[in-house]
This record gives structure tokens, sequence and C-alpha cells, in this order.
């Protein structure tokens, strides 16, 4: 027990026996057994509000030397992307923005800690305005508030399976964090959200502007130190997505190219090795750009042989991509049957990109409903209500919503709050991201 | 069917209860009686309401209202604390509240009046806490709503508390102090939660550190009420966000409990203490700890809030001792603790040793190492959380448990063992959740891809086994027939697995053809599934396997020369070979060819495998390598247990096997306890102790750790002779127990398992094995044996626990009427009597009242009987304690029936005074009763002869 502060105990104050008295120990099984009844009350009703705690100290993961992830607890007293000061017991510590990992918010206003609960039971669009509420309250931090604004636009975002304005929402939110705080240690994060707002909501160009920007800041010639080059290369792919889908197909490979190439030196010197991982599953996804531009050229038996190439690789980035596309060609090309197949492998499979896994839910979607199956229809159906409900921040969502209108998909509310994600799209910085939004505000 | 079940309750209770023949007033308490016992024992609210209703409709009047409206305010608020539906609860807690204001307005001098503004303020304080933690997991209006309901209720029942303690004084008796300090520890209560709910909350927070001050005073800082005092002082200080004084008050409540360091538990003599006074003990140590653990988490000391968790974790762990859910709420604050804290655990869980390590090479300079030695704090964190879960099932509990396990798994730069994510996943599934359980599968699937070959291996096959499953169980036949064949494409190897991932892909595919109408990609697929299943079923190509299979044909008629004849066929160029040995060593062992089997084994174990050259580098000859050595080892052992009495040689061969062959559940256990064995002869109890529990953790189930624990038993009691201690008799019961829960129902053994129990003063242990009892031997001799000897000892042991009613229904149809020609044993006569009449226990000075079920009819019955049972101690001898003692219980019967027919009063008066008269010259001190008996019960003649003048 030398972890304990008090090896013996006395109180403030007070002088203290040690040895409980005869008395005590006497009257100790009654008002135990009176006490434990109220706990075994307190079992299905009663539990201590400390457990719950809206106050307690924030935490900055950072990583050291050696890679561990440590953590220290205190008052975050600043959080740029240069560093994070934390006071701790009265002093302060600074720690280089690149070494951090995360920084939990312990003390959090009421709203922040109700809209927790509100996205907790799904409902994003109350989540979002309490966020959004938090990040106007001037009496907190500025570093609370810029995590506050950020969690409006990604609750935004989740609402938009619902209500297709609320991507119009998110991205104001997005873009207002750019201006309020363009020093926050969560600036890298909150752009990478802009992109994506944009694009759900419908404008792709803007949405290939803002990745490309992020994407140069965090990965380019001179790249910013606290920007994390997973978020920037995820940011670089963005891009090239909404190029193809913004219909600037030869932009869009030519970006693809670059990621290409410009990764195998990056992953060299990558020592993290769940980063080096996210690095060369982009660096798959970018090899396969080039089909996915062919694809949208309508160039289906090019883009056949492409990804034919590709659909037995052992990087299941890779694989899955190239049955994406592969998937998709036989989409076009009216081989549904094929188009199942390759599709459903990536829908059961993909545990690397939830926007690929949604992307090819509602292309199985597609082609169940070309299909002269007994259980076509419903199955088609089934697919769009799992998009919706767990996929609702992925760009596919915007076509499951068209499908679900032609099908008539019944649609028990708005998203489910338990599927993983807040909007991006694979590998690490993905999780990060969604992890980031399970652990703030939560103790 | 409780409706019909509570009807014929009621009718069988009718029958035994008051009759037309009473008066008007006793059976009005026999009804409200009863429709207490209803709510109470049932929970039959709506059934409790008719009985209360027909009363009412009956017309009462004067006392009688008065008992009326009280019985309805307990109805209600009896069921209200033990309800776990919320709505159910709220709705009862409001009629219950609703009840008592109606019952203090309309009898404002009932003789009952201040017990029932303490039950009130107790009820109020109980419903706030309700509230509060309602208040806790709602939001916006709603939560505002319940707030407004907590200050509207608490402020009612607060202005009572002032005027209750105040009414007081500070010179009253023992049992008005105790009332006293409950009544302020519930203002205190009461306080904080306002406080927490107040927009203004400085007042009340004073207010409450003002009266749990005072009451610590009063009490004194070690006495219970003064360590609640300073529970609720350490949580008010929470509220307020001081933390270093939380900490100081919990710490100090914690360390009087169960002193954190081993030299203070030697000082209050902890090792000698009895199980129960510990468990007692251990229960104050869980009610702070969460709060203690939260503060120093949010102090900012996260490593003091694992030393104080490791604290109450390890006392559980070593002492044996049982968890509340309190206790339950503390590990996930310690969970949390370890998660902030990060770090390593080392030492042994079931030894309740654990010690928490800022690194792994601080843990391995203390000397902790191995597997079973050492883990992550993550690791800890999520096996608590996963504890935690698996025990609450279906509770607030488990909602929180689950919070826990997501906010850890989801934590950056955490890394959690694909073991624990995978147990979490199987839980998501198990508990058909099963779009979070295909989102938990891939997301280990995800982690798979950054592990060695050895986990992959391990976990892919099983992983993607459940995930098609998952998808199955969704009607997404596509995606896990897709699944099932991802896993035996990409991850075969796993022999538990690939069958059933064929199987699974064949039988996906095989509907998938039927609902395309025979599409030729199907079609294509069932045949690539049909060969699958086929591989993965039959013999492969090795032809030392064909050879292998010839073998065990004819090993399995007993042909052991042929066999071996074959297994030696095997070339050593085969991956079967080694298998082929020691398979062939196996034949010698069942010719009885003892020495040549053992040679053999020998050899290859000692020879073969250690030589260089014989090296193995591919996963399957590493298994099959596994698999000959387990075998090999295990016969070594066996023959020298067996045949040659050779204990060193069996203890060096079986020493730790199942961790060696971890997959061995066949040998494993038989090894094991042929280690236990080899130690016992060794007279090494302490090693066969610790073989033991290495059975239990790791061969729970199985019979011969059943046996083992009976080995262990019987030298237990030879150690313990004709008076164990109260330790010795837990232990003897709970190794019994493992041994009965491991074997076929044996009455016997049940039964010395009971009286173990029974004797160790064990009662809730005791009454889980009797009522066990009571539900398997339902016929022949056993049945009749439960009659005679089980029921009685079940109602003893609830009369035990203060179960009085369910006392009553188990004894009561084993008592005749007295003038029957049907006898009870005067033991079980005697037990049933004091179910009706209750008792008198505590102190001399302060004498408790514990009430029996009473009912006229009972009672009379009752006081025939303890007439019957006077005459029978008369036969031996009278005059004596035990003499006295029943003269007291009867006239104490007399004294309950006068409180229904008052003329029974002097009949206790006179059994009373006749003693005085006959027995003490008229002495109405009875002083040579004190002198021959002791002072207690000559103050309980005292007592009742006043009660009864």
């Amino acid at each position: 027990m030398s972890s304990l502060r008090h090896q013996s105990t006395s109180l403030p104050g007070r002088s203290a026996a040690l040895a409980p008295n005869a008395v005590a120990l006497a009257a100790l099984g009654r008002a135990v057994r009176t006490l434990a009844l109220l706990a075994l009350a307190g079992a299905h009703v009663a539990l201590p509000a400390s457990a719950q705690g809206k106050n307690n100290p924030d935490q900055v993961l950072h990583k050291n030397a050696k890679g561990t992830v440590l953590t220290w607890t205190g008052t975050v007293a600043e959080a740029t992307l240069d560093k994070v000061t934390l006071t701790i017991d009265g002093g302060q510590r600074t720690i280089d923005g690149k070494d951090v990992v995360e920084v939990l918010y312990g003390t959090v206003p009421a709203a922040m800690a109700e809209a927790r609960q509100y996205r907790n039971r799904g409902d994003f669009k109350t989540a979002a305005a309490k966020y959004k509420l938090a990040a106007g309250d001037a009496s907190v931090s500025e570093a609370v508030r810029a995590r506050a604004r950020m969690r409006a636009g990604e609750m935004f975002l989740r609402d938009g399976a619902s209500d297709p304005s609320s991507f119009t929402l998110a991205r104001t939110e997005a873009e207002s964090f750019t201006k309020e705080f363009p020093s926050s240690r969560d600036l890298p994060r909150a752009r990478y959200l802009l992109g994506r707002a944009q694009r759900l909501s419908g404008d792709a160009a803007a949405a290939a502007a803002t990745y490309r920007s992020l994407a140069t800041d965090a990965t380019g010639e001179t790249p910013l130190e606290s920007y994390p080059r997973v978020l920037g290369f995820q940011a670089a792919l963005g891009a090239a997505d909404a190029l193809l889908a913004a219909g600037d197909g030869a932009a869009a490979r030519e970006l693809y190219l670059n990621i290409d190439a410009s990764l195998p030196a990056i992953i060299a010197t990558t020592a993290d090795s769940r980063d080096a991982l996210a690095l060369q599953r982009f660096q798959a996804e970018a090899r396969l750009g080039e089909g996915f531009v062919m694809l949208a050229k309508g160039e289906l038996s090019q883009a056949r042989t492409f990804f034919q190439g590709q659909a037995n690789s052992d990087n299941p980035a890779q694989r899955f991509g190239a049955l994406l596309g592969l998937g998709e060609t036989h989409l076009a090309d009216g081989k549904y049957r094929e188009a199942q197949l390759a599709l459903g492998e990536v829908a059961a499979l993909d545990h690397t990109n939830r926007d690929r896994a949604a992307r090819a839910l509602v292309g199985l979607a597609k082609a169940l409903v070309a299909l002269p199956d007994s259980t076509s229809s419903a199955a088609a159906k089934e697919r769009i209500r799992i998009v919706l409900t767990r996929y609702g921040d992925t760009p596919a969502v915007l076509e499951a919503a068209e499908m679900a209108r032609k099908l008539q998909v019944d649609l028990p509310g708005s998203g489910s709050g338990s599927g993983s994600g807040s909007g991006s799209g694979s590998g690490g910085a993905a999780r990060a991201a969604d992890q980031a939004d399970n652990a703030d505000e939560s103790r | 069917m409780k409706h019909l079940h509570a009807a014929l309750l009621l009718s069988s209770l009718a029958l035994a209860g008051p009759l037309g023949s009473q008066s008007s007033a006793t059976k009005t308490e026999a009804d409200l009686a009863f429709a207490l016992g209803l709510a109470e024992r049932f929970k039959y609210v709506d059934l409790a309401e008719g009985v209360l209703a027909e009363v009412d409709a009956r017309g009462v009047s004067g006392e009688e209202r008065a008992a009326l409206d009280l019985a309805r305010c307990k109805v209600y608020g009896g069921v209200a604390r033990r309800e776990a539906n919320p709505e159910v609860r709220e709705d009862l807690f409001a009629k219950s509240l609703e009840a008592y204001r109606t019952f203090l307005d309309r009898h404002p001098y009932a003789d009952n009046i201040t017990a029932a503004r303490r039950e009130y303020v107790d009820l109020v304080n109980a419903y706030g806490h309700v509230l509060e933690s309602q208040a806790e997991d709602q939001v916006g209006e709603e939560a505002e709503a319940t707030r407004e309901k907590i200050r509207t209720e608490l402020e009612r029942g607060l202005e009572l508390t002032g005027d209750l303690i105040g009414s007081i004084a500070a010179d009253a008796g023992e049992v008005e102090k105790q009332a006293k300090h409950r009544l302020m520890l519930s203002r205190g209560q009461m306080l904080l939660t306002l406080a927490k709910v107040s927009a203004e909350p400085t007042f009340y927070f004073a207010t409450a550190e003002q009266t749990l001050e005072d009451l610590a005073l009063a009490a004194g800082d070690t006495s219970v009420a003064g360590l609640q005092a300073y529970l609720l002082l350490g949580e008010v200080k929470v509220a307020q966000e001081q933390y270093l004084e939380a900490r100081d008050f919990m710490e100090f409540v914690a360390d009087i409990a169960v002193p954190s360091s081993a030299g203070a538990r030697s000082d209050i003599g902890w090792g000698d203490l009895p199980a129960e006074v510990k468990q007692q003990r251990f229960k104050m140590l869980e009610l702070g700890m969460a709060p203690l653990v939260n503060a120093c988490i949010a102090s900012g000391e996260a490593p003091s809030g694992v030393g104080w968790g490791l604290h109450m974790y390890n006392v559980r762990n070593a002492d044996g001792l049982t968890f509340s859910p309190r206790g339950d709420l503390a590990l996930l604050s310690l969970a949390r603790a370890l998660l902030s804290a990060g770090g390593h655990i080392g030492g042994s869980l079931n030894q309740g040793d654990l010690r928490w390590f800022p690194s792994e090479e601080d843990m391995a300079a203390a000397g902790f190492r191995g597997r079973r030695n050492t883990r992550s704090a993550i690791d800890l964190a999520l096996g608590l959380a996963q504890e935690v879960n698996d025990r609450n099932r279906g509770n607030t509990l488990q909602i929180r448990a689950q919070a826990v396990i997501s906010e850890i798994t989801d934590r950056p730069g955490v890394v959690v063992s694909p073991a624990v994510l995978f147990e979490a996943a199987q839980g998501k599934y198990y508990s058909r959740d099963y779009d979070d359980a295909v989102t938990a599968f891939l997301e280990i699937r995800d982690r798979l891809d950054t592990q060695d070959e050895a986990t992959r291996k391990e976990y892919g096959a099983r992983t993607l086994h459940f995930l098609a499953n998952a998808y199955n169980r969704m009607g997404r036949k596509l995606e896990a027939g897709l699944t099932f064949r991802e896993a035996i494409k990409r991850f075969e190897g796993d022999p538990e697995y690939d069958p059933k991932n064929a199987s699974g892909y064949l039988s996906m595919m095989k509907e998938l053809r039927s609902t395309s109408g025979q599409a030729p990609q199907f079609v294509d697929l069932v045949k690539d599934a049909e060969n699958e299943v086929i591989a993965h079923q039959l013999a492969d190509a090795d032809p030392g396997k064909i050879l292998i299979d010839q073998g065990d044909r004819r090993y399995s008629t007993e042909d052991f020369e042929q066999a071996r004849a074959k297994y030696l066929e095997v070339d050593s160029g085969s991956k079967y070979y080694e298998k082929a040995l020691t398979k062939a060593a196996l034949t010698l062992y069942k010719q009885g060819r003892f020495d040549d089997a053992r040679a053999e084994f020998e050899a290859y174990v000692d020879e073969y495998v250690t030589d260089a050259a014989n090296q193995v580098t591919d996963d399957v000859r590493q298994a099959m390598r596994r698999e000959a050595r387990a075998m090999a080892t295990f016969y070594i052992g066996r023959i020298a247990f067996d045949k040659d009495s050779d204990f060193d040689e069996a203890i060096r061969r079986f020493t730790d096997y199942h961790e060696r062959f971890p997959s061995q559940d066949s040998y494993g256990p038989i090894a094991l306890y042929k280690l236990l064995e080899a130690h016992l002869a060794k007279d090494q109890f302490a090693e066969a102790r610790t073989v033991l529990d290495q059975m239990i953790e790791t061969f729970k189930s199985h019979s011969l750790t059943g046996r083992g624990a009976y080995k262990v038993y019987q030298q237990v009691k030879l150690a313990a002779g004709d008076s164990p201690s109260r330790d010795q008799l837990v232990e003897l019961a709970t190794l019994l127990g493992i041994y009965n829960s491991l074997s076929a129902p044996s009455f016997a053994n049940w039964r010395a398992e009971s009286n173990l129990w029974l004797d160790a003063e064990e009662w809730t242990q005791a009454e889980a094995v009797l009522r066990r009892m009571q539900t398997t031997f339902t016929e022949g001799e056993d049945a009749a044996n439960v009659t005679q000897f089980v029921l009685p000892d079940l109602g003893k042991v609830l009369l035990e626990l203060g179960q009085i009613p369910a006392a009553f229904a188990v004894l009561d149809p084993l008592v005749p009427d007295p003038d029957s020609d049907q006898k009870a044993s005067l033991v079980t006569v005697q037990l049933w009597c004091r179910s009706v009449t209750g008792w008198l226990e505590g102190s001399a000075t302060n004498i408790v009242e514990v009430p029996g079920v009473g009912g006229a009819e009972n009672l009379a019955k009752a006081s025939s009987y303890w007439d019957k049972l006077i005459s029978a101690e008369e036969r031996n001898d009278n005059w004596t304690c035990p003499w006295y003692e029943l003269k007291l219980m009867r006239a104490y019967n007399f004294y309950q029936w006068s409180r229904v027919d008052s003329q029974q009063a002097t009949y206790g008066l006179r059994l009373i005074e006749d003693l005085i008269n006959v027995g003490f010259g008229g002495d109405r001190d009875m002083t040579l009763i004190g002198e021959a008996c002791g002072d207690t019960l000559r103050r309980r003649f005292t007592w009742l002869l006043s009660k009864l003048t």
C-alpha cells in the first residue's frame, strides 16, 4: 500500500483513535446491515453523483520519448497547436503540441454534459444545440469552448441522415470554429470536419479545396509540426475523392498519384506502428484511385481489369477498395450477381474504412433491387436502413436517403448513436477522432 | 400466475388466520398484519391494497383507523424501497409519502406518532436518493422537474427532522440516542441532496457539515454513526470539489473498517476475526470506497485511488468475502482509476496481493513475473468492469459497467489484448445486440492486423465465426456466408473453428442458392463450400495420418499390439511422427508394460524433444509436438504415481501441467488431481491447497476438482479434530460445497455441508444449501428426511436471518395442533413458537424486542406449546436456566397475545408472580435468577414484569 497517501489515518483537526472501540464493533453488524440494504436498493436506483462527475480534472494524454502514452491530470490552461499547458498542484507544465495525443476535458459546463446525454440517446440535433450553447458560454475556457464548437459540428453531421439541412449547419459550425479558434489544437480536426460537412451538404468542390488546404498544412513541403500527418493524408485522399465527385477526374488522378508517390518515404520514417499501418492503407487506397477515375469516365473494361488485379491483395485496404471498385463496375455493367458478391464481401468484412463499407452497402442494395431473388426487396431495404442508422455521417448516406425514399424504408427515427465513427473515413485517425468523441466529457 | 398463486396463498393464510369468532379488533389487527405480510414477503401491493380496502369498508374507528392508515404507509413504502422498475417505484414512493402525511395529519396523538414521523423522514431521505440518481440520467426539462420534486419533498422532510432531533433529550436512553443519530444522518443526507440540486447550495452545505460534525462528536469518531457521518462528510466535500478534505474523511473510515497496512490489520487481530465480522467490516469498507477512489481521481492522484481500490479487492480475494452492489460500484471506480493511472499490476488475483507499479520494469524489479502474476493496469481495469458486468445482468450497474468498458477500449493509446476485446464482443453477441457485436468483432479483426502470427491464428477464425453468426442472426445471409468463407480461406488452422466455419459457409451458400433460384455463382460457391467441409472433416493427405487412423481403429478394439505396429510405421518425416511415437508408447502402457512405456515416454520427452536436431518451426508440427509432449508427460507422471509411488517424480512432471499444456482439458484435471494427491502423500498440505486453488481456477466445473476439494476437506477435518474453529468450519463447508456442486446430489453430503454452515453460523450460506435440498430431494426417503431435518434447519436459519415470516411459512406445516395425534419434534416446535412469539434480545441494559408473526390463533397455539416445552424440560429438571428461559418465553407469549386480547396479560403476570412467590420468596428483582443465569435473563424478566403489570 505504499501508494496510499495515508499510512495511518487521522481526521483533519481531530485526533482519532485508530482502533474501533468496543461499542463501535458491537453496533457495526446491525448498522452495516442497514446500510447494505440501502446500497442494495442503490443497485437499482441510487448511485453517488460523484460517479458521474462533471468536475473531474482535465487529462492530457501524451507520448514520452519511448512512444508510451502517459496521462497528466490537472486543469488545462491552454490548448493550442503549439503546446498544451496544464496546471497541476498549483504549478504549470507544458507539453509540446506534437507530443499530445488527446486532451480530455473533465470540467465542462452543464450544457456540454447534457449534450453528451442527448448524444447517447441518439438525439443528435438536441446534442448539437447543447454543444452550441456551451460553445457560446463566455464563462468557460477557450479550449473547452473550442471543443464544444467542434462537437456541435459533429453532432449536426450525424443528424444529417434524418435531416439533410443539418449538414449545412455542421458546415456553419465548422466554419465558425476556424474563425473563432484559429490556434486551437482542435483546429486540424475541425478543418477536416468542415471538408466532410461541405461534401455531405453537396459542395464537393469546396470540400476538395478545404481538404487540400489541410493536407498541404499537414503534409506539404513545410508541414506544420502539430498537424497529425495521418490526418493530413486522410484529408488528401478526401480531396481526391471530392474532386472525383465534383467531376474533375484528371485533378483527382493527379492527386492520387502524388499521394501514392509521397507515402513510402513517410511510412519508412513513421515509428508508431498504428500510424504506419494507417498510412499503408492510405497508400493502397491512393493506388486504387486511378481505377475509380476510369469507372467515373465509364471505362468499364479497363476499370474491371484494374480492380481485378488487386482484389486478392493481402493488404485489406487494397483488397476491399478493389472489391468495391469491381462491384461498382459490375453494377454499372448490369452484372448484378457479380456486383452482389463483390460488394457483399466489402460490406461484411471491410474493417479498415467505414465510408467504403457504407458505400458497399448502398451498392449492394442497388444490386439486390435489380435481382429477381425472392428476398431481394427486403434485403435491399435492410441494407439501406443500416446505412442510415449506423453510417449517417458518411458520404454514402446521400444516396441511401434517396433510395430510402424510393423503396419506402421504415426507419426507427434518427441515428442509433451507438455506431462507431464521427465522420472520418479510414484508419487510425478515424478511430482517434471517434475515441475522443466517446471519451470526452464522459467521466 | 402471480395472482393465482397469491389467491391460493390468501386462502391458505386465511385458514390459518383470524376466524369469525375473533373480536373485531383482533380481526382488524390480523388483517393488517396479513396485508403487510403480502407486501413485505411477496411485493403483492394490489392484493394488500384489497385487504386494506376491505378493512376500511368494514368500518373502523379510533385506534383501528390509525393502525389502518399506518399500514397503508408501510405497504407502499416497504415495496417502494425494493422495487426495481423506476415507474412503479416512483408511484409507490409518492403513494407512501402521501399516506404518511395523511396519517400524521389525522392522528397527531396516536401512540406511535413519533415512530411514524421518523419512518416518514427515513422514507423522504430514501426517495431523495432515488430522485437524485434519476436526475443524473436525465436532461433538460425532465431533469429540472425531478430536481424540483427533490426540493419539494426534501424540504418537507427536513422541517420535520429538525423537530424530531430536538425532541430527543441529551440524556435520553441508548435506543433513543441511536434514533437521534439516525435522524441526524438522514438530515445530513437530505441537506447534501438539496445542496446538489440547488442554485444556491452554500447554506445547505454548511448546515449538512454542521449536522454531521455534531453527529460524529456526539456518537464518537469510531462509532458506527460516527463513521457514517464521516462518509457523508466526505461526500459533502466531494460535492464542493474539496477533494483532499473529502479523502481525509473517507480514508479514515476505510482504515478503521479494514486497515490498509498489514501491521494495523495485525493490531486488530484481523486474521483471527470470525468470517462474519470480517464480512461486516468489509461492507463498511465497500460503502465508502467508490467515493474515495473517485475523490482520488478528482484530486489528480489516481495511483492513490488504485491503491485503495486494490486494498478492497485484495481483502475480498484473500479472505473469500463477497461483494455487495456498493462493492461493484467501487470496482468500476477502481477501473477508472486504473485507466487514469496506467502502469502495471503485479501479484495473484486469488491470493489478494495485487500491487500497482508505474512501469513494467518496476514490477519486474519487485519480483513479479509470468503471465499469472502480471498484467497491465488496463487489462485489469477491463477485467474488473467485465466482472461487474457479468454479476449485474439487467440492472443499472451493468449499464455503468458497459460504459466503463467502452471508455477503456475507446481510449487513445490504450492497447487492449484481443482476449479481452473478444470477451467483450462475445458479451454483446450473447445479449443479442448484433449491431454492436458486428462493430466489436470488426474492431478485433482490425486490431489483428497489428498482431503477431500466433495471435492472428488464435483469434482470427473464431472472431470471424462470431461475426458471421451475428450477420446470420441479423438476416444478412450473404454477409454471413462470405464471412464464414473468409474465415476458412484466410484464417485456416484453428481445429475448433475450421469445421464450424466450413459448415457455416456451406449452410449459408445453400440458402442463397435456393433464394437466388439456383444462380450459377451460388451453385459454384456451394461446391466450394462442400469441398471445404470435406477438407476439414476428413483426413488430410499426410500418409502418417492414415496410419494413425488405422492404429486408432485397432486401439479402439483393444488390439494394442497391432495398433502399436501401425503407429510405428509412421515415417519420421511425417508431421504425425511425434504423435505416433507417444501413441505407440501408450499401447505399452495399456498392455501393462509400464516400465517399457515409461522408457519410451521419457526417451521422447527428455531426449528426442530436447535434441536440437529435432527442432520444429512450423505451426502444425509445433502443435503436434505440444499434443505429444502433453501425453508423454502425463503418462510418465501417472506411472510414477500409480505404479511406482514415486511422488517426487509425479510432482516434478505434474507441477504447472495446466499452464504448460493449457489446451489439455482431459489430461489437465487428472494431472492436477494426481499432483494434489502426491503432495498429500508427502504431507505437503500447503502445496496441495495451492494445487486445489489452481484446479478451482482452471477446471472449476470438473468433477476431479470436486474430488480434490474433498481430499483437502478430509485433511482439514483431520486437523480440526472434534472442535473445529469458526474459520475451519467455514473452510470445511466451502470445500465440501465445491465437492457437492460437482458430484451427484447426495442427501448425506449436502446435509453435512449445511450442518457445517450452521455450526459456523453462516446463515446465508446455510440457507442456500437447505433451499437447494428442499427443491432437489422431493421424492422417497430423502423427501421424508427433508421434512424431518432440512425444514427445521431452514426455519432456524431464517429466524437467525431475521426473516421471521419466511421461517413461519416453512415451520408452520410441520407443527400440528397441540391436541392432534401427530407429533413434531421439540426442537421444531420451539422454533415454530419463536417464529410466532418473537423473542427478546440485546444486552441487559438494552432489551430489544424481535416480533414474531403473531396472530391470535397462532399465539394461542404457541402458548399451549410453550407449556408443553416447559413440561418436557421439567422431565429433565426444573428451576434450571433453560427452564427459566422457557418460562420467560411463555410469559412473553402472553404479553404478545395481550396486544390483541388484553386478558392474556393477566396470565403472563400470574406466571411470573408465581415464580417470584414460589421460587424467590417474593423478591420481585428476582436476584436468584441473576446469580444463577446471568443478569440479562433477570433483567428480561423484570422488564417483562413491568410490561405486564
